[in-house]
């Protein structure tokens, strides 16, 4: 899976033969590349253990959500509630936890929370062929006006002992959270690369009308898709409230959804839909991690670091324009 | 050939930005090429600070005070900012430990959630201070010092004291009807006093008839209140949850003409708030505009938590769990013009 990612972009070894958007990942590869090398190297303390496990934790959040929304972006849509079904699945599930002291229970809502807010996304769109922007836009206010009314603005703690110290525990010197996005990203990888159905995505992303002509259920595969986004949105809920030990309403602001989105399209995804890779998504979460640390161990100035994170979203978003011909 | 050279251009853009970031605030790390600046980078007591959030003049009066200090005492500052998100916050306190300071300050978005972030420093062996809000009773891990502003007890002696001027007045509790402005429901200081409002109205018999979120938006104030006077108008007393959300109010009880004096013909509403700002106390107050408004004491708990990483760092004095409390006093018309309490008002937020 990761060769055929790097083949394809290393194809252009050939610079005049290989395809236009080879050559724009190729590019956007080696750009991230070279910011990543200088950075790392001229931050002292950026090599150290606790730093770099600590990247892999920051990645596990921003990666998972990544996944998620690179199954969307492949079929050419979007999924702006991720971020706000992932905390309401936190909540509603760590409320669950402290109520019943089930842990597999609270685990097992925060999945089903994701994975029904990924069915009602996926059937506003499929079925009732409405805009996955605003479908998702909305999906998203409601997610977040939900968890407000349910948490009443307060933070869940208290959590089962089993349930913080197994999920945002260590195995070894590895974080829980590093080996589940490892994990989660083999299987995507295979899902999306490997099976009918990841070429069903990406047949649909490339023209929905041929994808249908030629048999398939584009709107049960797109359902799925979604379903897919909210699945992978409640298994970093678990995720993420066992890290914090909490779950909150304030667990993730919109910036936790930028940088997804950004992830996705920096790793190769087109906001056009039919293109997109698991690796990619993966190596496009480690370059926003290891920017965001960057900023803090540099010490560099809020401000500064939020310029900067708006001028890779605009760069990120021209890549795609350039990757697809429209600049 | 143009693609690529606009692409190009992009990066080049992207990159320049990003060494004006760093250009702006060098690292204060050492740096092996240079180093008697790594000599004196050393020397130095190193204090990591972790912001929740940077959005209203508390918070930079807060940093700027922090700052201030920290240049007083010869101490190397580390910065970060949550911008409201307590995963954020997380990440940040653990970029924090991995450049090893001497001390953190935790001005934590959320009390409870911050806990596991007091268990990374401690892990670590960095003593941690949290500030700004009372780090939660149930908290797993506690700091080894907490410096408070008590947020319940603002909304709570503030809605007290303009309840007890009602009732002075002849009203009865049961005749008390309250419009409550909160914050942002996601923050817990809007939360906490806000609660502690309808606790002092509950012990009264006081009727809350509304409660309006205003995301600590003026602008949404005013539009609520609007709306709300109209809606509601055997209304008699307004609980704003701080004074930033109060101008939103203001504008919109001129445009409807009820914003009067206590005492003048036309006067409708006894008004409770918090933070107490220069122009509340100093204008508000005295001209029976608000009745109460009790002290966010930004300026103390920001010089309060530098001097206890002095006491631990340099001084080697320990502290398991040490609460202190921030002065909240509440301003009234019967003690606005108290000399310590304008000096304690002017030391917190400024002359402004």
């Amino acid at each position: 899976m990761i060769q055929e990612y790097l083949s394809n972009l290393l194809v252009v070894s050939n610079w005049k033969t290989s395809s236009w958007k080879n050559k724009v990942n190729f590019l956007v590869l080696i750009g991230a590349i070279v910011i990543i090398t200088i950075l790392s190297l001229t931050i002292p303390r950026f090599f150290t253990l606790g730093n770099i496990i600590n990247l892999f934790v920051q990645i596990s959040t921003t990666g998972m959500l990544a996944i998620g929304m690179t199954f969307v972006l492949v079929t050419g849509g979007i999924d702006l509630s991720i971020a706000s079904v992932m905390s309401l699945s936190g909540c509603v599930g760590a409320a669950v936890m402290v109520s019943t002291g089930n842990t597999f229970l609270g685990c097992i809502v925060m999945l089903l929370v994701g994975t029904v807010s990924g069915l009602v996304n996926g059937l506003a769109i499929a079925k009732a062929k409405m805009v996955p922007f605003i479908v998702t836009l909305s999906t998203m206010s409601i997610a977040n006006g939900l968890v407000v009314w349910f948490t009443g603005g307060q933070t869940i703690s208290n959590l089962p002992k089993t349930f913080t110290t197994r999920m945002g525990g260590f195995i070894g010197i590895i974080p829980v959270s590093a080996i589940s996005i490892v994990i989660v990203a083999v299987i995507a990888g295979i899902v999306l690369s490997k099976t009918i159905f990841g070429r069903c995505l990406f047949s649909i992303g490339h023209n929905e009308e041929a994808t249908r002509v030629s048999g398939i259920s584009v709107e049960s595969v797109k359902i799925a898709a979604y379903m897919i986004s909210g699945f992978v949105g409640g298994l970093s809920a678990i995720l993420l409230t066992a890290r914090l030990s909490a779950a909150a309403a304030s667990m993730v602001t919109d910036t936790t959804l930028m940088d997804a989105i950004s992830a996705a399209v920096i790793g190769g995804a087109s906001l056009k839909g039919g293109v997109g890779s698991i690796p990619g998504t993966i190596f496009g979460a480690l370059f926003i991690a290891v920017l965001t640390n960057s900023m803090n161990l540099l010490n560099v100035s809020y401000y500064y670091s939020m310029l900067l994170k708006g001028a890779v979203i605009v760069l990120v978003i021209a890549v795609d324009r350039i990757r697809n011909n429209e600049l | 050939m143009k693609k690529i050279t606009l692409l190009l251009v992009l990066v080049i853009i992207v990159m320049s930005f990003m060494l004006a970031g760093c250009s702006a605030n060098p690292p204060v790390s050492e740096d092996k090429s240079d180093e008697s600046a790594s000599e004196t980078s050393e020397d130095k007591i190193t204090v990591g600070i972790s912001f929740g959030s940077e959005q209203d003049a508390n918070f930079v009066r807060f940093k700027n005070v922090l700052y201030q200090k920290a240049e007083e005492l010869g101490y190397e500052v580390l910065y970060t900012n949550a911008d409201g998100d307590i995963t954020k916050q997380a990440s940040d306190v653990k970029d924090l430990i991995s450049q090893s300071p001497d001390a953190i300050i935790i001005l934590p978005q959320d009390s409870l959630a911050i806990a596991s972030s007091v268990k990374d420093c401690k892990e670590a062996g960095i003593p941690v201070i949290v500030s700004f809000r009372p780090i939660a009773e149930d908290a797993e891990h506690k700091p080894n010092v907490n410096v408070v502003a008590d947020a319940y007890g603002q909304g709570y002696e503030s809605m007290k004291a303009t309840l007890n001027k009602m009732i002075e007045d002849g009203i009865e509790g049961s005749d008390i009807k309250t419009m409550i402005i909160s914050g942002d429901a996601k923050d817990e200081n809007s939360v906490l006093r806000v609660k502690g409002a309808k606790d002092a109205l509950a012990e009264v018999g006081g009727k809350i008839l509304l409660d309006i979120p205003t995301d600590w938006d003026p602008e949404k104030a005013k539009s609520g209140v609007s709306a709300a006077i109209q809606a509601y108008p055997e209304a008699n007393a307004m609980f704003y949850a701080a004074d930033v959300i109060l101008d939103g109010g203001v504008a919109a009880m001129q445009a409807a003409n009820v914003w009067k004096p206590y005492g003048e013909e036309g006067f409708k509403y006894y008004i409770a708030t918090c933070d107490a700002n220069n122009y509340v106390v100093n204008d508000y107050i005295p001209n029976g505009y608000v009745v109460s408004d009790t002290l966010f004491n930004v300026a103390g708990q920001a010089t309060d938590s530098m001097i206890y990483v002095k006491k631990i760092v340099e001084d080697g004095e320990e502290y398991d769990y040490e609460v202190a409390p921030s002065d909240a006093p509440c301003y009234t018309i019967d003690n606005w013009d108290d000399e310590e309490m304008q000096a304690l008002m002017i030391a917190s937020h400024g002359e402004e």
